[in-house]
């Protein structure tokens, strides 16, 4: 029990605090205004005379607001909350602060709202500082190149798409193709490697949140999570100010010199949500009716990504948002947009999913700009002809289909292919340590596991090489972790072991 | 001349409202008209609100300034 003396004892020491740093005779002198028409979650103003954009306005009824336009006569406000309580004529004020949202380790395992307070009915939590949700993005000479991996323990990417720490990842596709369950194992894959996790849903389902919160807690991740959460119910305004608040909190760690990791999913509904503030604020509809500004809307979010050099703290923000496209049109706008943004983006193919190579990831029109500096120079060395050969796979896939008649080398590159493949596929939510990728690569690419091996058996070596391997030559599995280079010794200790599982496994067939 | 609604948790006596008519208008350059208007949620003090600003020195307004400090390092309420 907390005795009524402590807590008063507390609060003395705090008034005193705030009666040193303020100075309460002061006459506080606002700007104020008068509400002309409200509707919609968009209240036009009249006076308001030295407001800023993006300051937050303060109605009599204990509403508030950003304001984003700013009229000859009136002043374009989009409400935050309470839109009932802001009727006409009422009292407008303005702050002179800008909308902040609470950043701190106190919040990771929380679901929070956009404007930071607690949604996972937890009670209130601590924070260490107020941080603006809009804010410059890091400045040329405090940024250095992207040079360390943020592996998402997922071969399809680790291998083909190397994202690094401090890159902007899209992740694009259409609905239903694990997008999101991409994002999910990332976050996963970051358990014990110090990256701080933040996912920002937005205008989802409330049950699809609640669902992956229940996922990330299940598989641990939730300890160093934070999500923000806004759902489909929300004001298009809290879906609107939702990835920069999220934003904010992580760079509040990176600007610590720690690691974070950012997921905007999705920013096809963010620009929706801001479509409808822009449209209700009588902003001029561009191309699909979206405001002239929607480019700038996600450039000066991304931009916000980066990998910080020494003097700079070191810090990262890896960001990786999700655009959802409609019957895989990647070059409607949002898509288009999003894309010459980013460093990259990982596709994902709708036809892929429906056959089951699941994550869909499209070897063809997936590509990684910066990450390929990041990638570990072991798994360069076994990664680096898989695009290639896999493109050549899916080329004569196509052929195949027609004939059955082949001859031997086409037949030798389909079986290789459909290992490949076969070694690709991965479930959810089931990340995979960056050795293991490599030993398994290194055993497909260096011929110790023959071609003509039936799937089944590829299946198979999959699930237990690793673990065969880490039982064998744990100290040469640890070697290959550390240094990240494949030795002569360890490359002999894998033909002997896949010569030997080989022989083994038939053996129980 | 410029009008403007001075607010009071209680009536303001005619020398109070006098007062502050003549320091308005030296402040602002010109003559001050202030239409009384009573609000018992100020609990103490005046706002006066003109000429597009609000100046505000109520203990209502300061108690919310002192909750703001407070809650900068701190906590946050549950929603």
């Amino acid at each position: 029990m907390l005795e009524w003396k402590t807590i008063g004892r507390v609060l003395e020491s705090r008034l005193i605090k705030v009666k040193k740093e303020v100075d309460l005779t002061r006459v506080n002198i606002q700007s104020a205004g008068e509400t002309v028409t409200s509707g919609d979650g968009v209240a036009m103003v009249n006076g308001l005379l030295d407001c800023v954009l993006g300051e937050l306005i303060e109605f009599d009824g204990g509403g508030n607001g950003i304001v984003m336009n700013l009229d000859r006569d009136t002043v374009g406000v989009v409400l935050l909350n309470g839109e009932s309580s802001v009727p006409e004529g009422s009292q407008a004020r303005g702050t002179g602060r800008v909308l902040s949202v609470p950043c701190g380790s106190a919040m990771l395992g929380r679901v929070v709202s956009p404007l930071g307070d607690p949604l996972d009915g937890e009670g209130s939590f601590s924070f260490e500082e107020m941080r603006p949700i809009e804010s410059p993005a890091p400045a040329i000479l405090s940024r250095k190149p992207v040079d360390r991996p943020l592996e998402t323990g997922l071969m399809s990417i680790d291998a083909i798409v190397p994202i690094g720490r401090g890159q902007r990842e899209l992740i694009i596709g259409d609905r239903q193709t694990g997008k999101t369950a991409i994002a999910v194992d990332a976050i996963i894959n970051q358990k014990g490697k110090g990256v701080y996790c933040f996912y920002v849903a937005i205008g989802q389902k409330t049950s699809s949140v609640a669902r992956l919160v229940e996922q990330l807690r299940i598989a641990g991740a939730l300890d160093y999570t934070t999500i923000v959460c806004s759902t489909a119910s929300d004001a298009a305004t809290m879906q609107y100010i939702a990835p920069y608040a999220g934003c904010a909190m992580a760079e509040h760690f990176m600007y610590q010199g720690k690691d974070t990791l950012i997921i905007y999913d999705d920013l096809s509904k963010h620009a929706v949500a801001y479509r409808a503030m822009s449209l209700l604020l009588r902003r001029p509809p561009g191309r699909e009716a979206y405001p002239g500004d929607v480019f700038y809307l996600h450039s000066r979010l991304l931009e916000r990504a980066a990998s910080l050099s020494d003097e700079a703290g070191g810090g990262s923000m890896t960001a990786l948002p999700i655009v959802e496209t409609q019957a895989g049109d990647i070059s409607a706008y949002i898509p288009t947009n999003v894309i010459s943004i980013t460093d990259g983006q990982i596709f994902l193919d709708t036809d892929m999913f429906r056959s089951n190579i699941r994550p869909a990831v499209s070897g063809g029109l997936s590509v990684s700009r910066v990450g390929g500096a990041a990638q570990r120079k072991a798994m360069r060395n076994v990664a680096g002809r898989l695009r290639l050969e896999l493109a050549q796979y899916r080329e004569l896939q196509v052929f195949a289909q027609f004939s059955s008649d082949m001859d031997a080398t086409t037949r030798d590159t389909l079986r290789y292919g459909a290992i490949l493949t076969e070694l690709l596929r991965q479930k959810d939510g089931d990340p995979m340590p960056a050795t293991a990728q490599i030993e398994l690569l290194y055993a497909a690419t260096q011929g110790l596991l023959p071609h003509d091996t039936p799937i089944e058996r590829v299946q198979k070596f999959k699930h237990e090489f690793p673990a065969y391997m880490d039982a064998r030559d744990p100290e040469g599995v640890k070697a290959l972790d550390e240094e990240s280079v494949i030795s002569d010794t360890f490359a002999k200790s894998m033909a002997k072991a896949a010569k030997e599982w080989l022989a083994h496994s038939g053996a129980i067939r | 001349m410029i009008e403007g609604v001075v607010k009071t948790a209680y009536p303001l006596t005619p020398e109070e409202k006098a007062q502050l008519e003549a320091r308005m208008a030296e402040l602002l350059g010109a003559s001050v008209s202030l239409s009384e208007r009573l609000d018992k949620s100020l609990l103490a003090g005046v706002s006066i609100d003109i000429a597009g600003r609000v100046l505000d020195n109520s203990l209502k307004g300061r108690l919310a300034l002192v909750s703001r400090e407070l809650m900068k390092r701190g906590s946050v309420p549950d929603a």
